[in-house]
């Protein structure tokens, strides 16, 4: 049931140029964040999403600084020269200072492939901001129309739409599934899962995901006592983490992930149009990434974890990420004030040595089952 | 550094502007807490007075009171991964400490992204702590440079904040006032560009560390007929200075270039390290961010003018431009070279140098220092290593 899907992630490379290949589609490289990724799909274009460098190390300078966080290192290194041979642009969200200046240095040294910007709009202002996406929705439009050489009619667009619409829904019932009965499937697992989306043709996941979900729903596993636990972070790496996780006996009932739960619960698309982007990205699951007056960040992130009824909450911090250090404070306070205690571990994505780590979540998980 | 006369008025109109501050409160004036790079020109219009905690950390910095505040956030639970300006004045909050013993508590904030999108996160947490309002400014960095579109959206921005303001204070925006604030805010800019091009004379009359602390009111006060007043003074004095042929430093041999903030806390090592060395840094990027000179200002509708100035900082240019930007720069001031501080708290400056000064060292000739710091948190510094490798680099210019 698992082995497509383990496959998949286990060759990024394989997987990629085989579909690539078979669709006839060009793939373009899709950084982390918020990308509109609907009209590069609408575009005959094969959207790939990475958060590390896919295969070997390319040798050279990443030309970032030490303290740049060990995922932009990573994708500065692996996409300085891009692994992919049908690539055809690199599509960047400004989520951050650090991968801002990394799309920087990579639109400076590479000049055959095109690079695709989505600017998140970080304003007060609604109007402004409604019209600022409205004009890179249209500049977007024109740039993968010159990548793609096709000019998608509303349907098709629509067509696309409502498979990433498609998509986040299974996603979304999956983690009900999850959090449900967190046994169901192993932390590893899951998020092999969740990862086989980001390299996987939208096609093709959401119909094996459906296959998916609709066994796991069926699936009679008995309910685990393990405590209850939520991640919190920008992505589950490395995943020896995750086997640690499973080896200590806690079950993973939910995230609050960029990687993860921030980016399917957002409400459905109902257009390619600024204000249903507006809604889509602005209007859903908080995230460290997005600003959003009206929403109250730590406010939000209290509630699910109320909500989700978990015993623990592991704060899985990136060394040298910003946005979410910024955050740790107020969380862990939002997190006392539930008297649910937290554990922030602190990584880097090639990390190889995990034996801190694992001491650490071991004593964690023995003080969650002592305090039952 | 450089004994200037005008040093003195300075810090007397920095410390009644403090004082003013602190007093807010009794004086029943609003107070707003706004970025260094944001359109404190609305606030001046509206008789608000603005504090800038970039200003107060730099000040902490440099009295060598950063560390302790450091620590204090750091025991609270801020990583010691976020910026050090933060860290610094989320201690100030947590101890009163610092010299002004924190910062007085604002009515509102303002914050903008033309620095850093650091600032968002940053002032995020003051507005939760402090349970106020937070106006957000967005001006990206300009990716395919400075265009009619980036300057529209700021300008869409503008009349929200004028009217955010007006909402938060009760009272209807004063256009008139806005309108003097807009020419003197000009003026003192035209002021302190007049300053900075001073150092095209040989000797430089000033250096860099001398600008890193005068530029204290153009950050604070521009706006003020105070920072007019100020900065026409300096001006006055530097060009006597360059009448005389006084220099900044006494055997100004090699004429360098400061990339990135100032490292706070080693400002006066740095100067004499740098002048003992026949070494003159007499161009900063940073202190140039305050610099941006429109010609016929008063012709042209004022938020446009303001929104082009705000968007223009070297920290929110795209790395070809930044590039461009350097080699006009070395020609424009003879130029022998560049330090580059790769600054572990900022890093929209930071990432991107090595690529940067690559590129600017081919098509210049002009090699360059790379210091490994941080602007704040004395503990990423060293003075041995960059001692040794200041001497080296020297060195390698009298080759």
């Amino acid at each position: 049931m698992l082995d497509f899907f383990r496959k998949a992630v286990a060759e990024p490379l394989k997987t990629v140029e085989y579909y690539s290949e078979n669709l006839g589609r060009d793939i373009v490289i899709l950084f982390p964040g918020y990308f509109p990724v609907e009209l590069i799909h609408a575009h005959s274009l094969y959207p790939v999403q990475v958060w590390e460098k896919v295969g070997e190390s390319q040798a050279g300078d990443s030309y970032l600084q030490p303290f740049a966080c060990s995922l932009a290192q990573s994708l500065a290194l692996g996409f300085l020269s891009p692994p992919f041979s049908n690539a055809k642009a690199y599509a960047f969200t400004t989520i951050c200072d650090t991968l801002q200046n990394l799309s920087e240095i990579l639109k400076y040294k590479i000049r055959d492939k095109e690079h695709l910007l989505f600017v998140l709009p970080t304003t007060s202002d609604p109007i402004a901001r409604n019209g600022f996406l409205e004009r890179q929705l249209k500049e977007l439009r024109e740039k993968l129309e010159e990548i793609g050489r096709v000019q998608p009619s509303r349907d098709e667009e629509t067509r696309s739409l409502e498979f990433y619409n498609g998509k986040r829904q299974l996603l979304r019932k999956l983690y009900g599934i999850r959090r449900k009965n967190p046994s169901v499937l192993s932390a590893r697992d899951f998020y092999t899962v969740v990862a086989a989306g980001d390299i996987l043709p939208v096609e093709i996941y959401n119909e094996e995901l459906e296959r998916l979900t609709a066994e796991l729903s069926e699936k009679e596993s008995p309910k685990s006592s393990a405590p209850r636990v939520m991640l919190n972070g920008i992505i589950p790496r490395p995943w020896g983490v995750l086997d640690i996780l499973d080896s200590a006996g806690l079950s993973v009932a939910d995230d609050d992930m960029l990687f993860g739960r921030r980016r399917f619960f957002r409400s459905d698309l109902s257009g390619t149009d600024a204000t249903s982007y507006d809604e889509h990205i602005f209007c859903g699951a908080t995230c460290s990434f997005l600003y959003i007056e009206s929403i109250n960040r730590v406010f939000d992130f209290k509630n699910l974890v109320a909500e989700s009824g978990v015993e623990g909450v592991i704060i899985w911090q990136i060394k040298f990420c910003e946005p979410e250090a910024f955050e740790r404070v107020a969380l862990k306070s939002a997190l006392d004030e539930l008297s649910v205690p937290s554990l922030a571990i602190e990584v880097e994505l090639g990390m190889k040595n995990l034996a801190g780590i694992e001491t650490r979540i071991e004593g964690f998980s023995e003080m969650l089952k002592e305090k039952r | 550094m450089t004994k200037l006369a005008s040093y003195k008025a300075m810090k007397e109109t920095m410390m009644v502007y403090y004082l003013e501050a602190k007093n807010a409160s009794h004086n029943n004036r609003p107070l707003a807490w706004i970025t260094s790079g944001a359109p404190v020109e609305f606030l001046y219009a509206m008789d608000v007075i603005p504090i800038y905690p970039e200003n107060h950390a730099a000040m902490c910095g440099t009295s060598r009171d950063s560390l302790k505040l450091i620590e204090a956030a750091e025991a609270r639970g801020y990583p010691q991964d976020i910026c050090s300006y933060a860290r610094t004045d989320f201690g100030a909050y947590l101890t009163n400490g610092g010299p002004i013993m924190g910062l007085p508590k604002p009515d509102f904030l303002v914050c903008s992204t033309n620095i850093c999108r650091t600032v968002v996160k940053w002032y995020e947490e003051v507005a939760r702590n402090y349970d106020i309002p937070l106006i957000m400014i967005d001006m990206p960095l300009l990716h395919r440079g400075l265009n009619g579109e980036a300057v529209d959206y700021v300008v869409e921005q503008f009349d929200y904040y004028r009217e955010r303001i007006s909402e938060i204070l009760g009272k209807p925006f004063d256009d008139k006032k806005f309108a003097e604030v807009y020419k003197l805010s000009m003026e003192a800019t035209r002021y302190w560009n007049k300053i900075l091009k001073l150092a095209r004379n040989r000797p430089s009359p000033f250096d860099s560390f001398d600008t890193f602390i005068h530029l204290a009111p153009i950050v604070t006060l521009r706006g003020t007929k105070k920072c007019v007043d100020y900065y026409k003074m300096l001006y006055d004095e530097l060009v006597g200075r360059v009448e005389k042929k006084v220099g900044a430093i006494p055997d100004e041999r090699y004429r360098l270039l400061w990339d990135n903030l100032p490292i706070w806390y080693k400002i006066r090592d740095l100067s004499d390290k740098f002048a003992s060395e026949g070494a003159a840094l007499i161009v900063a990027t940073y202190t140039n961010s305050w610099a941006p000179v429109e010609d016929n200002f008063l012709e042209k509708e004022p938020y446009r003018v303001l929104a082009e100035a705000y968007l223009k900082p070297y920290i929110n240019m795209n790395i070809a431009d930044r590039i461009n930007y350097l080699v006009k720069m070395i020609e424009e001031f003879e130029l022998d070279g560049m330090v580059i501080h790769s600054d572990r708290s900022c890093k929209p400056y930071s990432l991107g140098q090595y690529l940067i000064c690559d590129e600017v060292t081919k098509r210049t000739g002009k090699p360059s220092l790379v210091i490994e710091a941080d602007m704040n948190d004395p503990r990423s510094y060293s003075d041995a290593q960059i001692n040794v490798r200041i001497e080296a680099f020297i060195e390698t210019l009298g080759r």
